[in-house]
C-alpha cells in the first residue's frame, strides 16, 4: 500500500501563488497610482490595504470604503451563504453519537458485573448486585429508546430541507440506525446469556443441595392435613395470608406487564430501526447505483409532480363542466317552468 | 497481494485520515466503479461518510458543515472540474487523493486555484483498478484493440492501472511479456519507462525472489472465451453478464421488481463466496440447503408468542432479513440459468465445445455439430460459436467444411454480422498467429499425456478445457518457461522459481481463468498469483472486441445477457 503526500508541495506553491497575486495586486496598485486615476472601485481588499499604507491621505481612506461597500454584491451573498450555521440536526447526530458511547460503556459495565455476579457469588448481599444490574438494565434500554427518538427527530426536523440535504439526513439515519442495531443485538445477547447462565447455576444448585424438592412437598403434606383440618372456614389468619398472596400476585401481575411492555415496545424500536437500515447486499446498497439513480428520483419527482398538476387541472375542467351542466339544467327547468 | 483488501486500505485510510465528523465523499466516474466494487454503502456510512457525490455533477449544494473527501483520478478533466471546485468551495475542508502519479504542473494549477485555503491533504493513494475478486482486477476496458495495434487511450489507461496496481502491492517486478504480440512488448516497455520515471515510488525492500509481471495476449488463446462455462460465476457471466459486480434480470419473465438488478460480491454475499467457483451441479444441492434451511428459519420466525420467543426473533431479525434477500436472489439466478440450460439444450453444445477444444476426431466432432444444427432449440450464438471453434481447430485439417458450415449458417438464418465473425476470428487469432501450443497436439509428450488421460476418463466432460494460461503459469513456476516465446525485459533474468506472479493478459480474461489462477494460488504453497486484464470477457463482449480489432467486423449493439435472445 504504497502511497505518496503531496501536501507540502502543495501549501508550498499554494503560498507561492498568494505571495504573487500579492505582488501582482501591488504592482496593479503602483501603476494606478502612477496614472493618478481616481477609479479603484474594482481592486481588491488587500490592494486598498497596501494603498491606504502608502499614502494615508483622508481622501483615499474614504475612497476605500467606497471600495469595501460596492466591491460587488455576489461577494456579501456568498459569504453569508458561506456563515451559515450547519443545520439543526446536525446537534442531534452528535447527541446520538455521545449517547451511543455511553450505551456501549453502560454495556461493558454490564457485562462485567454479570460476570461478576456470576463467577463469584456471595452469600448475603448479592442482592445488591442483582439491584444494581436491574438499573443499569433498565437504563441502557431507556437509552436505546431515547437514540431511537433522536432519530426519528432528525427525519422530522429534515422534511422542509433541500433535496440534497435530505439525502444526507437519510444516510446519517440509516447509519445511526444500523449502529443502534447492532447495539441493541449485542445488549440483548448479553442479556440472554447472562439468564441462560443464572437458569443453569440455580438448576445445578438444586442438584447439589436437593433440598427444595423435599421441603416443598412435605409443606404440601402440611397445607393438605391444615386445610382437612379446618375445612370449613378461614381463620383469621389464613384471610390474611390470602389477601398478601393476592397483593403479591398482582404486583407480580403489574411486573410481568411492565417487562413485556418494555419488550414489545424494544421490538418496536427495532422494527423502525431495520426499516431505516438500508437492505444490506441489495442494490439499494451500492454507491455507484445511489449516486446514479439520486439525479434520476429526482427527475422522476418533477415528473410526478407535473403529472399531479395535470390531473388537478382535469379535476378543475371537470367541475366546470359539471357546473356548467347544472345550470343548464336548472335553467332549462326554469324555462320549462316559465313557458308552462 | 489481495487488491480487494489493498483497494479497501486506501478506501478507509484515506476516510481516517480527515479525521471524525461528517463527510462526503466526492468522486469521478471511474473511482465511483472503483470504491463500489469493494465497499458497500452501508460499510462506508458507518465511517460517518453520509453523502457521495459525482464532480461532475452541477447541482451540489453549498453544505460547510462537511468535510469532503476527493477521489479522482489524475486526468485533465478533474484537475479542471477540482480546480473550479476549490475556487467557489462547496464544503468546509478539502482532502483531496488521487489514484495515481499527478503532475506537478496539475497540483500548480490546484494551488492557484485554492483562494480561501481549504485544501487540508493531498495524496496519491494508487487505487486504480477495478478488484473483482481477491486475485483478479482489471479496468474494464472492453475494447484495446485498434486493428492489431493499441488504441492510445487503452494503452495509457492500462499503464498507469497496471503501474498503480503493483504500487498498491508494493512490488516492483522483472517484466516478462509474449514474444509473439508487439503489443504485449509495447506495454512491457511503457510499464518499465513508468517505473524507471518513479523510481523512488518503486523502492521496495528487496524481496530474495524478485516478483514477476508477465504480460500476455488474448490473441494466442481465443478458444476459452467462446467456450460456454459450468461454474457459478463464468456462468452468471456467460449467461446473464455480471457488469461491476451487478447482474441484471430486468429481462428474466417473471421476476419480481425488487430483483430486477442483483449484486452478486463475494465481499458482501457470503453464499457468493462460498460458491463462485462451484460447478452447477454442485450449486444445485447447495441452493437446495440454503432454501431448506431458510424455511426452517422461516418457520420458527413466523410464531412469535412468547416472550423468550420475541426475543429470538430481535435477536436474529437482521441475519433472518439479509437471509431471506440472498435465498430470493439466488434462488432467481440458479433458475434463469437453468430455463436457459434446458431452452437452448446447452449441455449438448457444451459437450461438442468441449469435444472440439480438447480431442482430435475431425470427422465425430463435424457430425456432432451438424447434428446440433438440425435442432430448433440452437441459439443463433451458440451455433456461430460452434463453427468458429471448429474453424479455429481444424484450420489446417486437410479436409475441414468450414466453407459448408458457414452455408449451412446461412440456410439457419443467422445474422450476417455473426457469421462474419467466423473469418474475423480467423483474422483475429489464426493458426499463423498462435504461437503457444493451443491445442497441443504435435508434441510427443502431450500425445502421451493425452493417452493417460484417456485411460483415465475425464471426471466431467463440460470442465474438460483447461486454459492456455493454466499451462503458461504453471511452466512459469517450474521455471520451464521457454525465453524465446516469453523474453525478459531488460537483461536480468531470474534464477530462482518465481513466488509473486502477476499476470497480464491484454484483451481480457475470462472467469475461467479467474478459476484456474484460484485453483493454483490454493494448490501451489508459497506461489502467490494475481491476474489482470483489460476487462472480463464473456462471448458476446469478446466477439465485440475481435470485431472492433479486425476491419469489417459486426459490433453487437448489447453486450451479453443471452434472454434477449429467447
Amino acid at each position: 500500500m504504497a502511497t505518496r503526500s503531496l501536501t507540502e508541495v502543495f501549501i508550498l506553491m499554494r503560498n507561492n501563488a498568494v505571495q504573487s497575486r500579492h505582488i501582482f495586486s501591488e504592482q496593479v496598485s503602483k501603476q494606478r497610482q502612477k496614472s493618478k486615476s481616481k477609479s479603484r472601485k474594482g481592486v481588491c481588499v488587500i490592494n486598498d490595504i497596501i494603498k491606504a499604507h502608502s499614502h494615508d491621505s483622508l481622501t483615499s481612506l474614504a475612497d476605500d470604503r467606497v471600495a469595501l461597500v460596492s466591491k460587488d454584491p455576489e461577494a456579501g451573498l456568498t459569504n453569508s451563504r458561506i456563515n451559515k450555521l450547519p443545520p439543526e440536526w446536525v446537534d442531534g447526530v452528535e447527541e446520538i453519537q455521545y449517547e451511543i458511547s455511553r450505551i456501549q460503556q453502560k454495556i461493558k459495565e454490564v457485562s462485567t458485573l454479570h460476570d461478576k455476579h456470576l463467577n463469584r457469588p456471595t452469600m448475603d448481599d448479592s442482592i445488591d448486585e442483582e439491584h444494581a444490574i436491574e438499573i443499569m438494565t433498565q437504563d441502557i434500554t431507556q437509552m436505546f429508546t431515547r437514540c431511537h427518538r433522536l432519530v426519528q427527530q432528525i427525519g422530522a426536523r429534515s422534511r422542509s430541507a433541500t433535496s440534497q440535504e435530505q439525502r444526507v439526513t437519510r444516510n446519517v439515519m440509516s447509519s445511526l440506525a444500523s449502529q443502534l442495531q447492532s447495539l441493541s443485538g449485542n445488549f440483548r445477547q448479553s442479556q440472554s446469556a447472562y439468564l441462560k447462565r443464572l437458569t443453569g447455576r440455580e438448576e445445578r444448585y438444586f442438584e447439589h443441595f436437593d433440598i427444595s424438592l423435599p421441603q416443598s412437598s412435605s409443606m404440601m403434606l402440611e397445607d393438605e392435613e391444615l386445610q382437612e383440618r379446618y375445612d370449613r372456614g378461614f381463620t383469621s389468619q389464613q384471610m390474611k395470608f390470602a389477601e398478601d398472596n393476592s397483593v403479591l400476585v398482582s404486583q407480580r401481575e403489574q411486573e410481568i406487564a411492565l417487562v413485556v411492555k418494555s419488550i414489545a415496545e424494544v421490538n418496536e424500536i427495532f422494527k423502525d430501526l431495520a426499516q431505516i437500515v438500508a437492505d444490506q447486499g441489495t442494490v439499494l446498497d451500492r454507491i455507484d447505483y445511489n449516486i446514479e439513480h439520486a439525479s434520476e428520483s429526482v427527475k422522476e419527482g418533477l415528473q410526478q409532480l407535473q403529472k399531479a398538476d395535470k390531473y388537478q387541472k382535469k379535476n378543475r375542467k371537470m367541475m366546470c363542466i359539471l357546473l356548467l351542466a347544472v345550470a343548464v339544467i336548472v335553467l332549462l327547468i326554469i324555462l320549462i317552468w316559465k313557458k308552462s | 497481494m489481495n487488491v480487494v483488501v489493498a483497494v479497501k486500505q486506501y478506501v478507509s485510510r484515506m476516510i481516517e485520515e480527515s479525521g471524525p465528523g461528517m463527510k462526503v465523499l466526492l468522486m469521478d466516474k471511474e473511482t465511483i466503479s472503483i470504491v463500489s466494487m469493494v465497499y458497500a454503502q452501508s460499510e462506508i456510512l458507518q465511517k460517518e461518510v453520509y453523502l457521495f457525490e459525482k464532480i461532475e455533477s452541477a447541482s451540489r449544494e453549498y453544505m460547510k458543515h462537511l468535510k469532503c473527501i476527493c477521489f479522482l483520478r489524475p486526468t485533465k478533466d478533474n484537475v479542471e472540474q477540482l480546480s473550479r471546485e476549490l475556487k467557489d468551495p462547496k464544503y468546509g475542508l478539502y482532502y483531496i487523493y488521487f489514484s495515481n502519479v499527478i503532475s506537478k504542473a496539475d497540483v500548480k494549477v490546484l494551488a492557484e486555484a485554492d483562494e480561501q485555503e481549504v485544501v487540508r491533504e493531498m495524496q496519491e493513494f494508487y487505487a486504480d483498478f477495478l478488484a473483482v475478486g481477491p486475485h483478479v482486477f482489471t479496468f474494464n476496458i472492453r475494447t484495446c484493440y485498434q486493428g492489431f495495434t493499441w488504441e492510445p487511450s487503452a494503452l495509457s489507461r492500462i499503464v498507469c492501472g497496471v503501474s498503480g496496481m503493483l504500487l498498491a502491492v508494493k512490488k516492483c517486478p522483472m517484466i516478462r511479456y509474449q514474444n509473439s504480440s508487439e503489443m504485449a512488448k509495447r506495454l512491457a516497455e511503457n510499464i518499465r519507462q513508468m517505473i524507471n520515471r518513479e523510481a523512488a515510488l518503486f523502492d521496495f525492500r528487496r524481496t530474495d525472489v524478485p516478483p514477476i509481471l508477465l504480460i500476455v495476449d488474448r490473441r494466442d488463446d481465443p478458444i476459452t472465451p467462446l467456450l460456454n462455462q459450468w461454474t457459478y460465476q463464468a456462468m452468471v457471466h456467460e449467461m446473464l453478464g455480471i457488469k461491476k459486480n451487478l447482474v441484471n434480470l430486468a429481462g428474466v419473465p417473471g421476476v419480481d421488481r425488487d430483483l430486477h438488478e442483483v449484486v452478486l460480491s463475494s465481499e458482501h454475499d457470503e453464499f457468493y463466496a462460498n460458491n463462485l467457483y462451484k460447478n452447477f451441479g454442485e450449486i444445485g444441492t447447495n441452493i437446495k440447503e440454503l432454501m431448506e434451511e431458510f424455511t426452517r428459519k422461516s418457520q420458527s420466525q413466523q410464531k412469535v408468542e412468547s416472550i423468550v420467543e420475541m426475543k429470538a426473533f430481535i435477536e436474529n431479525y437482521p441475519q433472518f432479513k439479509k437471509m431471506s434477500g440472498t435465498v430470493s436472489k439466488h434462488v432467481t439466478v440458479v433458475g434463469e440459468l437453468s430455463r436457459l440450460v434446458g431452452a437452448h439444450n446447452l449441455m449438448e453444445v457444451s459437450e461438442a465445445e468441449q469435444e472440439l477444444a480438447c480431442q482430435n476426431d475431425h470427422s465425430q466432432s463435424l457430425q456432432k455439430i451438424k447434428k446440433l444444427f438440425g435442432s430448433e432449440r440452437l441459439s443463433d450464438l451458440d451455433a456461430v460459436r460452434l463453427v468458429m471453434l471448429y474453424a479455429l481447430r481444424y484450420e489446417r485439417h486437410s479436409n475441414n467444411d468450414i466453407v459448408g458450415l458457414e452455408e449451412m449458417l446461412r440456410k439457419k438464418g443467422t445474422p450476417e454480422k455473426l457469421t462474419k465473425m467466423v473469418r474475423a476470428i480467423q483474422d483475429f487469432a489464426g493458426d499463423s498467429i498462435r504461437k503457444g501450443e493451443m491445442f497441443e497436439n504435435e508434441d510427443p509428450i502431450a500425445i502421451t499425456k493425452k493417452f493417460f488421460k484417456g485411460l483415465q476418463g475425464v471426471a466431467n466432460i463440460y470442465t474438460q478445457h483447461k486454459p492456455l494460461l493454466e499451462a503458461t503459469l504453471d511452466q512459469l513456476i517450474k521455471g520451464k518457461l521457454r525465453e524465446a516465446l516469453y523474453p525478459y525485459l531488460g537483461t536480468n533474468q531470474l534464477r530462482e522459481r518465481p513466488q509473486d506472479i502477476i499476470v497480464f493478459m491484454i484483451g481480457g480474461v475470462t472467469y475461467e481463468e479467474a478459476l484456474s489462477v484460484h485453483n493454483m494460488n490454493k494448490s501451489c504453497p508459497g506461489v502467490r498469483i494475481v491476474l489482470g486484464g483489460s476487462t472480463v470477457h464473456n462471448t458476446s463482449s469478446f466477439l465485440d472486441e475481435v470485431s472492433s480489432a479486425t476491419p469489417g467486423g459486426y459490433r453487437s449493439r448489447y453486450h451479453g445477457p443471452r434472454t434477449h435472445r429467447s
